[in-house]
């Protein structure tokens, strides 16, 4: 059954918030997160009679990560890097915001660090709501590396952070 | 330390994303309902061009090869006097036929008297 429009923005109110979360954590720059999400899903619905529905949420994964990993591969070649500073956390006030400046610059720099392979494991894991399964469709590895990658991420994650700690 | 700790807080994303996915598809959506009007369009009017080239070319060079042809015969035969035509005579085998190709050497003059 090819793809509606209602379907399109069911889909769009689903995945709105866990998509800009992962997104956000690889171009790091709301902007450039909203509009991969947009691409993404403008992308699908060009190909609306070639989409199966029932898969729609994977496709939509699986586009919204190639575009994000191609606009990672284009600041890389022009050198170009795009860091917001409105991490949000409730805390008003200068203090609160040197604050979370400091702790976003730190996982910054510490997820930029890990293997593109491990960072994708680890935040579609936390923020997308997929299953392992799902997650090993959505990136096309076998489900038992998304644990192993999993873990592995985590770990060395930690131990990035804590390097930025003792720097 | 949890993930979740580690990844920092769940973020809101920025408000109208959905309005501008609207926006966009409703734009693919009227771009993609116009363009087939273009393309007839367009098609029409080659086709109507090609037309033309096919009958008006063949149709001015025919023409053409007569006038030059009864001007010829004109010279050749200085004895015939046509008024604004002229003809040339084709091998008819028979003798008693005589085959006779009439052509006009001016354009038609306009009735006169109408609006």
């Amino acid at each position: 059954m090819a793809l509606r429009e209602s379907d399109l923005y069911a889909c769009y109110q689903r995945l709105e918030r866990p998509l800009f979360n992962v997104l956000y954590r690889m171009v790091w720059n709301r902007q450039d997160s909203q509009d991969l999400m947009h691409d993404t899903f403008v992308r699908i619905w060009q190909r609306r009679n070639k989409v199966d529905v029932d898969r729609l949420e994977g496709l939509v994964w699986t586009a919204a990560l190639n575009l994000a990993r191609n606009r990672l591969r284009w600041r890389k070649r022009w050198r170009t890097e795009a860091l917001d500073v409105d991490w949000p956390d409730g805390l008003p006030g200068p203090e609160a915001a040197a604050e979370r400046q400091v702790q976003q610059r730190r996982l910054h720099a510490a997820l930029v660090r890990l293997p593109a392979g491990m960072r994708e494991v680890m935040l579609l894991g936390e923020f997308s709501g997929l299953s392992q399964a799902d997650i090993a469709a959505v990136l096309r590895i076998p489900p038992g590396t998304v644990a192993s990658r999993r873990h592995h991420a985590l770990r060395r994650l930690r131990a990035l952070l804590t390097e930025e700690d003792h720097d | 330390m949890t993930e979740s700790n580690i990844l920092g807080p769940d973020l809101e994303p920025p408000h109208g994303g959905l309005e501008r996915l609207r926006h966009e598809v409703r734009r693919k959506n009227k771009l993609r309902l116009t363009r087939p009007a273009y393309w007839i369009l367009a098609g029409l009017a080659a086709g109507l061009v090609a037309l033309l080239v096919l009958v008006w070319v063949p149709m001015s060079g025919g023409r053409q090869q007569v006038r030059q042809a009864v001007a010829q015969a004109l010279k050749a035969r200085p004895e015939t006097r046509f008024k604004d035509a002229a003809y040339i005579e084709i091998p008819s085998h028979r003798h008693d036929v005589r085959i006779l190709l009439l052509g006009s050497l001016s354009h038609p003059k306009k009735p006169e008297g109408k609006s």
